[in-house]
């Protein structure tokens, strides 16, 4: 699990040009929106772009959003969910 | 008209080169392509600004053209209401709208982004530079065939003319399929910085 | 005493009419133009309605009169808009007097380029979208204005959803500065599958027919169209003896300055837009008489807009409507089209309906209108919020 959400991290660096951010610098559990990293709205939508093309996973209301981007342990624990189902 | 404006500071960006008030202050030639030379200029100004990372290139190039010339000002000093932005350019926002296009083409590679659609305006570079120095005046984004500065100034001119405007930020950003091409000039009114006059010669001047 | 510019012409096209009458009954008789996709070819065609012009192409190119092959329907739009506008001025001969053409649009000749783009693909042959003269924001006018036959000033404004409000305020501005005597003025946009495709990624689209300011609200409905007004100086007034229709009083720009799609929760851009504007014209919270608001039907926007408009006109909000449930967001045009709205408000002392409100935002003093109502209108005010922070505000007076 923790192999797999340090893998996803850096995908989400490359993913939303968090050019400034090292993978080390971010941690799993650290809040991605408001004080964390200060992703914003457009990040959010292009996280649900991100799930349906790499994963195959469809986010259909934005506002589910908001429990899964948490920080990126609650992104992987939510995308291996939904793979294996 | 005549408004006693002029020309406080300007900024070139063409071929791999930064020119600030008509003297280079940045080499990027070396960079391979435009993403590797804004990145490097970015580098060079000292930055730390995460959003400029997720900007388009057009955005980019707008974007370190106004930090380069606010560089050497005191930018909490403006009067942030009364400074206006007027831009002008040929190609809008192609470049990014061809990058929008390509995700929606294909029917079996259908994603498109949010984060590149966002940038299919050409007023969103202006937006950019509002928003890192808090620039509440008026904005305009102009479409011609080539850089004339007879057709900036004159809406500049209008500006101070008629409204509140104490400061302009205005010029030409252009980019498509990698050619690029910056020409910003910052424009006050009464100010005894510099002393060079707002008009045709003297754009034409620093554009050359 | 800073001359006054006068509105004497105007002509628009869209969802909800093919000229400035047809529009008008439909606003009377609160009929909106939103349905399901009839021409757009999209993928989306049973997902999303949207307030379409209701010809095809073809059509519309008979119904101009044009002859050549491929036209963007952003150009057959606008050029049936502006004649009329032309038409209803009075002129004829555009060379008469300086006259300008100054027009907004976001998308352009997109339209063709999205189909010959396509053809080319099918064919397995891949060309860039910038080989396409027609593809240019600027090219669309261009085309518009050799129609027209306008030489002397022609300009192109790109600032997406404010772009024809603020063609209207450079108008105004070259007029007063005498640079221009006349000018038509105004934007013009076509639904493609490139706006429809962007904004559905931004996940701003209401599946059914939209409902601005409602506390339900879900998003707006994309449309398409073509306003413009012709604006003539007070000396050209006094030769030709002509009854003008209203007046620009007052007008403003400002930019947000939060981030590049979203307003403010605070509507800042918003408020001193609409502030700079009354004090231009010289009005006070009480004078305005009715609000064209933008009201987009986002949950953002019109949170957004409606605490400006609480903001300055605090417990007595003026009479307001979104006309979008009508015609959609027509993006570069809707400024150009809500010019023309706001103006027949004057003319004919009546405010429309703000359809399908149901439940108004709580957190808001105010709603809405629902029903037409006739009243006095001396003074409107019509504002457009767009994308990178734009705000703009227009005030007609009578």
């Amino acid at each position: 699990m923790e192999a797999f959400a340090t893998k996803l991290k850096e995908q989400i660096i490359t993913h939303l040009n968090l050019e400034d951010l090292t993978p080390e610098e971010v941690g799993l559990d650290d809040p991605l929106f408001g004080e964390g990293l200060g992703l914003d709205s457009i990040d959010a939508l292009e996280l649900i772009v991100f799930l349906e093309k790499e994963y195959g996973i469809k986010i259909e209301n934005p506002e589910e959003g908001k429990q899964i981007f948490e920080s990126v342990n609650t992104i992987a624990k939510f995308i291996q969910k939904n793979k294996n189902t | 008209m005549n408004h006693n404006l002029n020309i406080t500071a300007s900024c070139r960006i063409r071929d791999g080169k930064v020119y600030l008030n008509n003297k280079e202050v940045f080499n990027g030639e070396s960079s391979e392509d435009f993403p590797a030379f804004i990145k490097s200029a970015y580098q060079n100004l000292g930055l730390k600004y995460g959003k400029f990372h997720k900007m388009d290139s057009l955005s980019k190039l707008g974007f370190i053209a106004s930090e380069y010339i606010f560089s050497e000002m005191d930018v909490g000093s403006l009067d942030k209401e009364n400074t206006a932005i007027v831009l002008a350019n040929s190609s809008s926002s192609l470049d990014t709208d061809i990058r929008h296009h390509n995700s929606i083409k294909d029917a079996s590679n259908f994603y498109p982004s949010p984060a590149v659609f966002v940038y299919t305006l050409p007023n969103i570079v202006m937006g950019e530079i509002c928003i890192k120095n808090k620039i509440q005046g008026e904005n305009a984004f102009f479409i011609f065939d080539e850089f004339n500065a007879q057709t900036l100034i004159e809406p500049i001119e209008i500006l101070f003319e008629e409204t509140e405007t104490k400061a302009c930020l205005g010029g030409w950003v252009e980019f498509l399929e990698g050619k690029y091409e910056a020409f910003l000039f910052f424009i006050e009114k009464e100010s005894n910085k510099g002393k060079l006059a707002f008009n045709v010669p003297n754009m034409n001047q620093l554009y050359l | 005493m800073p001359q006054k510019v006068w509105v004497t012409g105007m002509g628009t096209v869209s969802s909800i009419g093919l000229n400035v009458e047809e529009s008008f009954r439909s606003l009377c008789e609160g009929k909106t133009g939103i349905g399901p996709i009839s021409y757009l070819d999209t993928r989306f065609k049973e997902e999303y309605p949207l307030g379409e012009v209701k010809l095809s192409n073809d059509e519309l190119k008979e119904r101009a009169k044009l002859s050549e092959p491929i036209v963007s329907r952003t150009v057959l739009l606008g050029t049936l808009a502006a004649r009329e506008a032309l038409s209803q001025a009075g002129i004829s001969d555009v060379q008469e007097y300086r006259t300008g053409f100054i027009s907004a649009t976001s998308v352009g000749g997109m339209d063709i380029s999205e189909k010959i783009y396509q053809g080319f693909l099918e064919q397995g042959k891949l060309e860039d979208l910038s080989l396409m003269g027609i593809h240019d924001c600027g090219s669309t006018t261009e085309m518009m204005a050799d129609l027209l036959g306008i030489r002397h000033f022609i300009s192109t404004i790109s600032t997406a959803c404010s772009s024809s409000a603020n063609s209207i305020m450079l108008g105004v501005r070259l007029i007063k500065q005498g640079i221009l005597e006349r000018v038509v003025v105004g934007g013009t946009d076509a639904l493609t599958r490139f706006t429809l495709n962007g904004f559905n990624s931004l996940k701003i689209v209401d599946k059914q027919q939209c409902q601005p300011f409602d506390a339900n609200r879900r998003g707006l409905n994309l449309g398409e169209g073509a306003g413009y007004i012709v604006l003539e100086s007070e000396a050209l007034m006094e030769k030709s003896g002509k009854k003008p229709f209203c007046y620009l009083s007052g007008y403003s720009n400002t930019n947000d300055a939060f981030h590049q799609t979203a307003s403010s929760p605070t509507g800042d851009g918003a408020t001193r837009a609409m502030e700079k504007a009354m004090a231009l014209a010289g009005l006070k919270a009480d004078d305005i008489d009715y609000i064209n608001v933008h009201g987009t039907g986002t949950a953002n926007n019109d949170m957004s807009e409606g605490n400006a408009l609480m903001r300055i006109f605090a417990e007595h909000v003026p009479t307001c409507s979104s006309t979008k449930a009508f015609t959609g967001h027509t993006l570069g045009a809707a400024g150009g089209i809500e010019a023309v709205f706001s103006i027949l408000a004057i003319q004919n002392q009546v405010v429309y309906p703000n359809l399908f409100l149901e439940t108004p935002i709580p957190e808001h003093n105010f709603s809405p209108i629902t029903k037409l109502k006739e009243q006095k209108v001396e003074h409107v005010l019509s504002n457009s919020l767009g994308f990178g922070g734009n705000c703009s505000t227009l005030i007609f007076s009578k």
